[in-house]
């Protein structure tokens, strides 16, 4: 059960504004969080829930799908904390987002499933996700070129770029995520960085066969 | 914990713009949902924490048939437990605002199909009218809920 305004015991200037919590700060939130204070939930989603959408977006084009992806991981993580599943002291964000890339490979092989055979580019696997959408519609075409960049990338390239700049972890937090030395996930972030400046720099040019219209 | 992007990690200068990209990219997707986006979440991490009661409105002065079929569609609706809402009062020792648990009822409900063939059209009607999960319509009753099942009677 939630409790309305159950006060989270947390001072004022950690509440108010405060982007950025230690892990024993959130600690002390999902304590709160497993004890039913509504406050500590809005604490919660107000820290994550943005940078758990972006992540999802990254891979999932249409933006209602990414709202339902992201609910899904937050409904996902209140059942866990509320049957006292959440047993990773101080590794929130490594299991909040791994519940996160879960949903989106579970969504992507739904896609998958339901896509169409005769029409090929609605949906394209990449490192075991999918778009189900051409890529943003609308959007400006460098934000289109820089999207089909990421796409292009192999998947582990992918991952530490998506966890560093949609969903805002911090190379450590990515090394610990991934239970990878530090200093790899440096070289592959630099990697990744070169081969998305290539890739725009000289952007492959399809072949008539590709894209039929 | 948000972590802006830093230089600490000896990012070479030549790369500097593409993380700039990448960055205001990621600034991009973290602002796109909605107003009420997390509002929407909070609600959807409540329900699923903590099932809101459904309230089932029944006319007064005729009580079983109506509370027995109230309470199985609680029960498939997975709610944890239903408030009886007479919005006249009502004879009998149900009044409103009353709580009963599932539990209490389970029994009653037993034999609840004998109820169902007088009811199914209500309940497509219900679903007509109020398409999406049980427990959703139930929760909030409304004229036109109570309208649909004083008709059916």
């Amino acid at each position: 059960m939630w409790a309305v305004n159950q006060p989270t015991h947390n001072p004022p200037d950690q509440d108010a504004g405060d982007a950025a919590r230690s892990e024993p700060q959130i600690d002390r939130i999902l304590r709160s969080a497993q004890g039913g204070s509504e406050d500590a939930w809005r604490q919660i989603l107000e820290q994550y829930s943005r940078r758990v959408y972006a992540m999802v977006r990254s891979r999932l084009s249409r933006p209602d799908l990414a709202e339902e992806v992201t609910q899904d991981v937050f409904v996902t993580v209140a059942t866990k904390l509320a049957e006292g599943a959440y047993s990773e002291r101080g590794r929130f964000e490594s299991w909040l987002f791994r519940i996160t890339m879960n949903r989106v490979r579970d969504e992507a092989r739904r896609l998958a499933r339901h896509a169409q055979p005769t029409d090929p580019f609605q949906i394209t696997e990449s490192a075991g996700t999918s778009h189900d959408a051409p890529a943003d519609e609308g959007a400006d075409p460098q934000t289109v070129a820089l999207r089909e960049a990421i796409d292009s990338l192999g998947p582990e390239d992918r991952l530490i770029v998506e966890l560093r700049h949609m969903a805002q972890m911090s190379f450590k937090q990515i090394a610990a995520h991934l239970d990878t030395p530090l200093g790899t996930i440096l070289a592959r972030h630099h990697r990744a960085l070169r081969k998305l400046r290539t890739i725009l720099e000289h952007p492959p040019t399809p072949s008539p066969t590709e894209h039929p219209s | 914990m948000t972590n802006a992007p830093n230089h600490d990690e000896s990012l070479p200068p030549d790369l500097e713009a593409i993380e700039a990209s990448l960055a205001a990219e990621g600034e991009r997707l973290r602002t796109e949902p909605s107003t009420g986006f997390e509002d929407r979440l909070f609600e959807a991490c409540r329900e699923a924490v903590n099932p809101a009661p459904a309230l089932i409105p029944f006319p007064a002065g005729n009580t079983s048939g109506p509370l027995r079929l109230a309470a199985a569609i609680a029960i498939l609706a997975g709610a944890s437990a239903f408030v009886v809402w007479t919005p006249g009062g009502g004879p009998g020792p149900m009044q409103p605002g009353d709580a009963l648990s599932i539990e209490e009822l389970r029994e009653d409900v037993d034999d609840f199909l004998v109820f169902t063939a007088g009811w199914e059209s209500a309940g497509a009607a219900v679903e007509r009218e109020r398409p999406g999960p049980a427990s959703q319509f139930w929760a909030e009753p409304n004229e036109d809920t109570l309208l649909i099942l004083e008709d059916t009677l």
